[in-house]
């Protein structure tokens, strides 16, 4: 009887081995989504190389054209950051109450209109550029280039450097305007104000840069 | 980044924003990206949504993160650049924004790789908070 008990054990225990082992070879696997390719290691090690300067900018005044340089370190300050289980953080500011609206996984489906009223969705917005170039035969070329936005300050909003950048023909944008949570009326006509950026500032070093 | 003389967060609010110290932390890290897609000029949209006028969230976790660049798998197509990454912050932090939505990585055949966002990594932070 003790013998078949202590063989049920042992039967158990190997059981439970297998099941670690297989556990954890599963986690390896598991883990190896997050593990870069050579290639992909190789590439990202170039890109951090290229922006390791990255505290260089540039500001351009959109309406006179200057533009002056600066670093990160000449522009700091006493700020409020703050610290939150491991993440530094400037915290949001909203009008409204705090939208906390989270929909499905990895599927891309419009914000409902009575959210674009509410925290964050009344912050990100529409950032519209025109370009203006001369083209090989000299003619005056424009262009618009849109994409999305964010305030992030009560006077600046984020978007990316290609948004105001034409790195093809190396000119600003020469007008930029953003929609805040951007809305048409039924006949298509757009019913969000819509504002004029003052300044752009790009990384000194795009395109070589993000 | 763009600046305005108005001071249009009084009446829009503005996104929070920061970092992990560890770029650990960023790996499967839910967030989620609201922006507007653009489908018309994009032969590789996934869905072929989007008339870029109108908003849209999509959901998802990121891979992996390096000092600067967040690599995901949250699908985005022209128009959605510039987009925030953000999550609900603790406490009445609001919506911390992340990453900015970048693009796309390719190996050197053009084959797609992950989407690409820019990481909110210190030094970016610290500017963004000389705007506050």
């Amino acid at each position: 009887m003790q013998k078949s008990v202590k063989g049920v054990s042992s039967k158990l225990v190997s059981i439970f081995i297998t099941i670690l082992l297989v556990f954890l070879f599963s986690a390896s696997i598991a883990r190896g989504e997050v593990i870069l390719s050579e290639q992909q290691v190789g590439i990202q090690q170039e890109k951090q190389e290229e922006i390791s300067a990255r505290g260089d900018y540039t500001r351009i005044n959109l309406e006179t054209g200057e533009a002056e340089h600066y670093t990160v370190a000449t522009r700091l300050s006493d700020s409020q950051e703050r610290s939150i289980g491991g993440m530094v953080c400037a915290p949001a500011s909203s009008p409204t109450a705090q939208g906390r609206f989270v929909f499905g996984n990895d599927t891309r489906f419009p914000v409902p209109s009575s959210l674009l009223t509410e925290s964050p969705y009344e912050s990100i917005g529409i950032v519209s550029s025109l370009f203006l170039h001369y083209d090989e035969e000299d003619n005056l070329v424009s262009f618009t280039r849109n994409g999305t936005g964010f305030l992030f300050a009560k006077n600046a909003v984020m978007t990316n450097a290609h948004a105001v950048y034409d790195s093809e023909n190396q000119v600003y944008a020469t007008t930029v305007t953003f929609y805040p949570a951007y809305q048409e009326d039924i006949i298509g006509i757009p019913i969000t104000p819509v504002y004029t950026a003052e300044h752009v500032n790009v990384s000194s070093y795009y395109p070589l840069t993000l | 980044m763009l600046e305005f003389e108005e001071n249009l967060g009084t009446h829009h609010g503005y996104m929070g924003f920061g970092y992990y110290s560890s770029t650990l932390s960023y790996i499967n890290l839910f967030v989620i990206s609201d922006g507007y897609p653009w489908a018309y000029d994009a032969v590789d949209a996934p869905q072929g949504i989007g008339d870029g006028f109108t908003m849209y969230e999509c959901s998802g976790s990121i891979g992996h993160s390096s000092t600067y660049v967040m690599f995901h798998e949250l699908p985005m197509t022209s128009g959605q650049s510039g987009s925030p990454l953000w999550r609900q912050g603790a406490g009445s932090s609001g919506a911390i924004a992340f990453g900015v939505m970048q693009g796309e990585m390719t190996d050197s055949n053009d084959n797609p790789l992950d989407n690409l966002a820019l990481r909110i990594d210190p030094s970016l932070y610290n500017l963004m908070l000389t705007f506050r």
